[in-house]
């Protein structure tokens, strides 16, 4: 019966252990186009302060993929009228460090494998152009830009 | 034993579990402000033409002497007119008093039909279905036995703030 209980207690651990995710995807900054006209293209450059920040960490050592859902168009309130949204090889950036010179450039529409160090921090910056009309009605528009990672441990 | 083999198992099991693949995601909002174009144009200068010396002489605003603007912007949009009257016309050193007489607009260019300012110096409007709006303004002026001759003007300013 004790050796029952000490392994049960020893289950139960674990089984903590298990409940605790040892990855976490945080959203630092949303992505913000500002204010303009109709007709002129809105772009927005990965290192500017506009831009959609993520940070990505893991506990362990694991390789990590990245997909990125992005939006095809920005919507009124109303849902009546659209902005057409525009992303390019070049539109999102990543870094272990939080600044702009050590960034690589990807594309954002495509999958990003990376290897991650135990307790590594992986920075994530998108960006993207919007297209409106000359006969765009003035009103604010909003669209989602969704970063989901999935990790597989290292053998 | 049985149990002690059987807890063996699970523990065995959540270890596999607790290496195994992990997905974490996060979403950013992402928002842009369209700005409306507006645009107001001087359709006529207002023109009180010759003066009687000692005569007040007045130009209503639906008057065709009258000045008249054309604002273009958001369709049926509620805008909000201000106009500012000169307080005196000036010639040279010499100056004629200016008096306001509160505006009107019309969403078409019809003068005659068209509704008066709350105030004088303008009020909120309505835009009409093609964005545009109408506006009038008159004054009046009189000139004193002892005007200097000449010709008299000043400069009436209006702005549109479209929300």
């Amino acid at each position: 019966m004790k050796s029952f209980c000490i392994i049960f207690l020893l289950m139960l651990a674990n089984a903590v252990l298990y409940c605790q995710s040892d990855l976490t995807v945080v959203k630092l900054n949303d992505i913000s186009f500002g204010t303009d006209f109709g007709g002129r293209e809105k772009r927005l450059d990965h290192s500017d302060v506009g831009a959609a920040k993520f940070q990505i960490q893991s506990k362990i050592e694991t390789n990590a993929t990245i997909t990125i859902m992005l939006p095809s168009f920005f919507i009124s309130a109303d849902g009546s009228e659209k902005i057409s949204a525009s992303f390019n090889d070049r539109s999102a950036a990543w870094s272990m460090i939080d600044n702009v010179s050590s960034r690589t450039s990807f594309d954002p529409r495509q999958p990003l494998s990376l290897s991650l160090k135990q307790n590594q921090i992986v920075y994530v910056w998108i960006a993207g152009t919007l297209h409106p009309s000359r006969s765009q009605r003035a009103c604010k528009y909003s669209g989602s830009i969704t970063l989901t990672v999935h990790t597989l441990p290292k053998n | 034993m049985k149990y002690i083999i059987l807890t063996l198992l699970f523990v065995l099991l959540f270890c596999g579990f607790s290496t195994a693949q992990e997905t974490a995601s996060a979403t950013a909002m992402g928002t842009f402000s369209v700005l409306g174009y507006a645009t107001v144009t001087k359709l006529a200068d207002l023109n009180f033409g010759d003066l009687i010396v000692g005569v007040n002489t007045t130009v209503q605003p639906t008057d065709a002497q009258a000045a008249e603007f054309l604002f273009t912007g958001d369709v049926n949009t509620v805008v909000q007119v201000t106009i500012t009257f000169p307080s005196d016309l000036i010639c040279g050193s010499n100056t004629m008093k200016f008096h306001e007489i509160s505006p009107i607009y019309n969403t078409i260019p019809d003068a005659a039909s068209a509704t008066l300012f709350k105030h004088t110096s303008g009020g909120s409007a309505t835009t009409g279905a093609d964005g545009n709006l109408y506006i009038w303004a008159g004054g009046r002026v009189m000139a004193n036995k002892n005007q200097a001759a000449g010709i008299y003007t000043g400069i009436m300013q209006i702005v549109v703030v479209q929300p």
